[in-house]
């Protein structure tokens, strides 16, 4: 496609995609951009500051927002990115370099804090973000040479503020602009699936680790691009300005505005400024310093937020997915699935021992056994989500995929948008620069994937309503969505653990029937099921384990007929 | 549709804000930039001693071109953070000041920001080497004590005493920026100088800093730092037996010292501070004058503590009349320009004079933007809780002594 074709079709989807609230924003946008015309420098000063804080905030919702980490470091990203460009600029290096280099220096500080505590839970990665935010606070005062101690680093020239004014709303917008790209993109998908439940983004074979690190890296890129030019606008790189109380507001403003939303973020910002008006206001009734103020404010406010469960004040809006007809990538070619005297200890316990077993192209393979004989853990083992002790798998790269023992979609997420979750790893061009920038492959991948999600929604009998979130879907949509975001993998193994737990006849019917189809079109399937009718309806060929151990295999016949099963699982039960 | 409604409201609230006089007469802004919320002290006194001198001077009014002209002071927090002064000028300029009243934090950023109009700053407080530059930084005045200037006039003192001097400075900008000022004063006696160590600035307990000096023989401390330092370093001696003598830079006059060792006012006894002198060779009535007047207008400054025999200490309002000399010396040059272009009236400030409220001639020229030379500082010492010039020096000897209880 050539370049003039491109932007004909970029313009044909805008056109296509515009909303009230787009025109809306562009004229905000244009009406914003005038303002230094109206108001002196301080003023223009002022509001560039608060933009190039809104700059930042959108960066932190990628974190906060989509990747659901709440990130207390995003001010120490912002000083990492002012501590680089006050030292550049005070050399005589150009704003642009410094930019670049603050934006560099940010995006390190956050891989960095982003691959260290990525894989925490939701609780320590807050505490540990925050340690980050107070060890860099106290680097910036304890360490003159890193920014001047209490004098400073004087960063002289450079843009007036009116340049840094417009500056600053054109990296703003484009931050809002490629915040909503990110979202929208299998990125942003697969963090949003990992925010909402993270074992099923990975049985899904998202890497929910690097997607984390990666989001932060982002974050702190944006933040330090903010703090290189807003040390510049504000003409001394102060260490002051870049306590622990930084990162704590960026934190609040996102909240207050909403994580999960392009605007959001901007509009925190606007009401923190407002209040803050207020709060000076009143702090100079009752003589309380401004910044003593704003930093009750900010802490009432949090506390607010935290009692009342707000989500923000902008809401995200719904997100339409065009549809084309560019072929989409193959599944995975045909294959078996072997494992060969693999075991796995868990301290003292055996969780499984010697385990050797084959899923073939064309077959159902149950898995059955008493509660505790290490079914679901053999299931981790095959899937590659835990590494045996001992032992060898042979399985395909990207071929197998699992679905989890609970019924567990991404309730933010559309049925459309599970499975595009579960394709992303067949996309080829759906990378970190690509999805940002909204390249026209990328979004001719993304329409033909669309299209795709659609035909496997339909084949599942899902494709009603294929756009609504997946937490309003009944219980038993929930599970044929989460088995139909398995098949969306591409993978030719799928392992179903306990697809009919809690189901109706008539819902265990349908996933059996599914599950044939699948068959019929020559997966190879490991299904871990209870329901030994279900069983029996389905397996081609039975594997029972006992304590970690394989007893008995072969067709439901002949594993009916062994004593031991019959001793140690059957009982008085018949396959 | 929310967000755009708040986005036009900071808008129209960024608008507000601007001044009016109450009367016919035109005001001509001067912002008094300081540390209000960290050193309320200070910035109340700068203040004070500016709106003081702004009310004497509205009394008999300012006019230019038949136009009458009044003074009207705003005060700005500078917190100190640098940024936050730089900002504050900014702002200053922005709303057409004609002069900047500046404690000094974040002069070296904010300068140049009130250079592009040509306004006019006044730093009344921080005595840095590169503060002031006439060729550098032609719109930056001083008039309070320099670094330098204590520094060599404490190096001068303490030398022929042969003494072994333990220096101690802290690592704020303020101790950072005496201790170099200190290096040099001694370099050329550093037999004279036991040990140089840097502590930190917000220690409560120099406790092993001043048992290395002690173990380094010194017989004297000299104390550059904030006023907690020096408090922490006295206590520090004086609770450990070690009686030498302590000397120290003007902080060692700021009422924090004398609040934290209220319970150990002995320990406060001898200590010896290098200053701005109060009196001129005049004596002291002029400065009683302005002392009173200063008085009338905001009351005592109290240091909270008292003296053996009960009094209550106050404060000789030393500052205050630094901000107050420069707002005099500013509407003389507001006069000599006949403008209140801020270029003009930077430019008339080189050749105005006047009396400071000590009685010393205030002014500045071309070659000179300082305002308090080095032979106008002068060390004092403390016996129950107030200070008196020392007999020991030539320069001090023949200064009176200040009341300082009420």
């Amino acid at each position: 496609m050539s370049t003039l074709a491109a932007l004909a079709e970029a313009g044909r989807e805008t056109r296509a995609s515009w909303r009230r609230r787009t025109t809306l924003g562009t004229a905000a946008f244009a009406v914003a951009a005038i303002v230094p015309f109206a108001i002196g420098d301080a003023r223009t000063a002022d509001l560039a500051d608060g933009l190039y804080l809104a700059c930042a905030a959108v960066g932190l919702a990628l974190a906060v927002g989509v990747a659901g980490l709440p990130c207390l470091a995003q001010g120490a990203f912002v000083a990492v990115g002012a501590v680089a460009a006050a030292h550049l600029l005070a050399h005589g290096m150009p704003t642009a370099v410094a930019a670049l280099a603050g934006a560099l220096a940010g995006g390190l500080a956050g891989g960095l804090v982003g691959a260290a505590f990525a894989r925490l839970p939701r609780a320590g990665f807050a505490a540990a973000t925050w340690i980050v935010s107070w060890l860099v606070a106290f680097g910036l005062q304890s360490v003159p040479s890193m920014l001047g101690g209490s004098k400073g680093i004087v960063v002289a020239g450079g843009p007036s503020p009116a340049q840094h004014y417009e500056v600053a709303l054109g990296l703003t917008a484009l931050a809002v602009l490629g915040y909503a790209a990110l979202a929208r993109s299998p990125f942003g998908l697969a963090l949003a699936a990992a925010r909402e439940r993270e074992p099923a983004a990975r049985a899904l074979g998202v890497p929910t680790t690097r997607l984390r690190a990666a989001a932060v890296a982002a974050a702190g890129a944006v933040a330090g691009l903010s703090g290189a030019l807003a040390v510049q606008l504000a003409g001394v790189g102060d260490p002051a300005r870049y306590g622990p109380f930084l990162s704590f507001k960026l934190f609040v403003v996102v909240l207050v505005g909403g994580g999960l939303a392009a605007l959001g973020p901007p509009a925190g910002v606007v009401v923190l400024g407002v209040l803050s008006l207020a709060a000076d206001a009143l702090g100079s009734l009752e003589h309380v310093a401004a910044a003593q103020a704003h930093e009750l404010l900010a802490a009432i406010m949090l506390l607010g937020i935290v009692s009342l469960g707000w989500d923000g004040i902008v809401r995200p809006a719904g997100r339409d997915r065009r549809a084309g007809d560019q072929a989409v990538p193959a599944r995975a070619a045909p294959a078996s699935l072997s494992a060969f005297s693999i075991g796995k200890r868990f301290g003292s316990l055996a969780a499984a021992e010697d385990v050797s077993l084959i899923v073939e192209p064309g077959r159902i393979t149950a898995l059955v056994g008493p509660n505790g004989s290490g079914k679901t853990t053999v299931l981790r083992l095959l899937a590659g989500a835990l590494a045996p002790d001992s032992g060898r798998i042979d399985r395909a790269e990207g071929g197998v995929a699992r679905t989890l023992q609970s019924t567990a979609v991404f309730s933010t997420l559309t049925r459309v948008e599970h499975l595009l979750v579960a394709s992303s790893p067949r996309r080829r061009r759906a990378g970190f620069l690509r999805s940002l920038l909204a390249t026209p492959q990328a979004r001719a991948e993304e329409a033909a994937f669309v299209t795709e999600a659609r035909r496997v929604l339909a084949r599942f009998g899902l494709a009603a309503h294929a756009d609504i979130r997946a937490g309003e879907l009944p219980v038993s949509e929930q599970r044929l969505l989460m088995l139909a975001a398995a098949y969306a993998t591409g993978a030719s193994i799928l392992l179903v653990d306990e697809p009919t737990a809690g189901a109706s006849a008539t819902e265990s019917t349908r996933v059996i029937e599914q599950l044939r189809s699948l068959r019929e079109e020559g997966l190879g399937l490991l299904v871990v099921e209870h329901n030994l009718g279900v069983v029996r309806r389905l397996a081609d060929r039975i594997v029972v384990l006992d304590a970690g151990r394989v007893i008995a295999q072969g067709t439901p016949d002949e594993v009916a007929a062994d004593e031991r099963v019959r001793a140690v699982y059957l009982g008085r039960q018949s396959l | 549709m929310r967000p755009l409604v708040l986005f036009a409201a900071v808008c129209v609230l960024a608008g507000c804000g601007s001044s009016a006089s109450p009367d016919h007469s035109k005001p001509l802004l001067i912002v008094v930039n300081a540390p209000f919320s960290r050193t309320p002290y200070l910035g109340q006194a700068i203040e004070n001693g500016a709106r003081l001198a702004a009310a004497e001077v509205n009394a008999t009014g300012i006019s230019i071109g038949g136009e009458r002209y009044t003074l009207t002071i705003r005060i700005a927090d500078s917190g100190p953070a640098p940024a936050r002064a730089v900002a504050n000028v900014r702002r200053a300029v922005d709303d057409r000041a004609v002069a900047i009243v500046d404690e000094g934090t974040g002069i070296d950023a904010s300068w140049s920001v009130a250079a592009r109009k040509s306004v006019p700053i006044c730093v009344v407080f921080e005595g840095g080497r590169e503060v002031v530059d006439p060729v550098r930084r032609p719109n930056v005045f001083r008039i309070a004590p320099t670094d330098h200037g204590v520094a060599f006039r404490l190096a001068e003192y303490l030398l022929p005493k042969g003494l072994k001097v333990a220096l101690l400075h802290d690592d704020s900008d303020y101790g950072t920026a005496g201790a170099a000022e200190l290096d040099r004063a001694f370099s050329q006696n550093r037999a004279s100088v036991a040990i140089d160590e840097t502590v930190p600035a917000d220690s409560l307990d120099l406790g092993p800093q001043v048992l290395r000096a002690r173990r380094a023989r010194a017989t004297a401390l000299l104390v550059w730092g904030r006023p907690a330092t020096i408090s922490a370093a006295l206590t520090a001696a004086r609770s450990a037996g070690w009686n030498v003598p302590v000397y120290t830079p003007p902080t060692g006059a700021d009422p924090f010292v004398r609040q934290q060792l209220a319970d150990h006012p002995e320990w406060v006894d001898g200590l010896t501070f290098a200053g701005g002198r109060l009196t001129a060779e005049v004596g002291s009535a002029p400065f009683r004058t302005f002392e009173q007047k200063y008085e009338s207008a905001y009351g005592i400054d109290s240091v909270g503590v008292k003296t053996r025999g009960g009094d209550a200490v106050v404060e000789p309002p030393e500052t205050a009349m630094y901000a107050y000399d420069f707002v005099n010396l500013l509407a003389a040059a507001i006069l000599k320009a006949a403008s209140r272009d801020p270029a003009k009236i930077t430019a008339a400030l080189e050749e105005v004079t006047t009396e400071g409220a000590n009685g010393d001639e205030r002014a500045f020229n071309r070659h000179n933007h300082d305002g308090v030379v080095d032979d106008d500082v002068y060390f004092a010492r403390f016996h129950d809780m107030t200070y008196a010039p020392v007999k020991d020096d030539p320069l001090s000897a023949a200064l009176p002594t200040i009341p300082q209880t009420r």
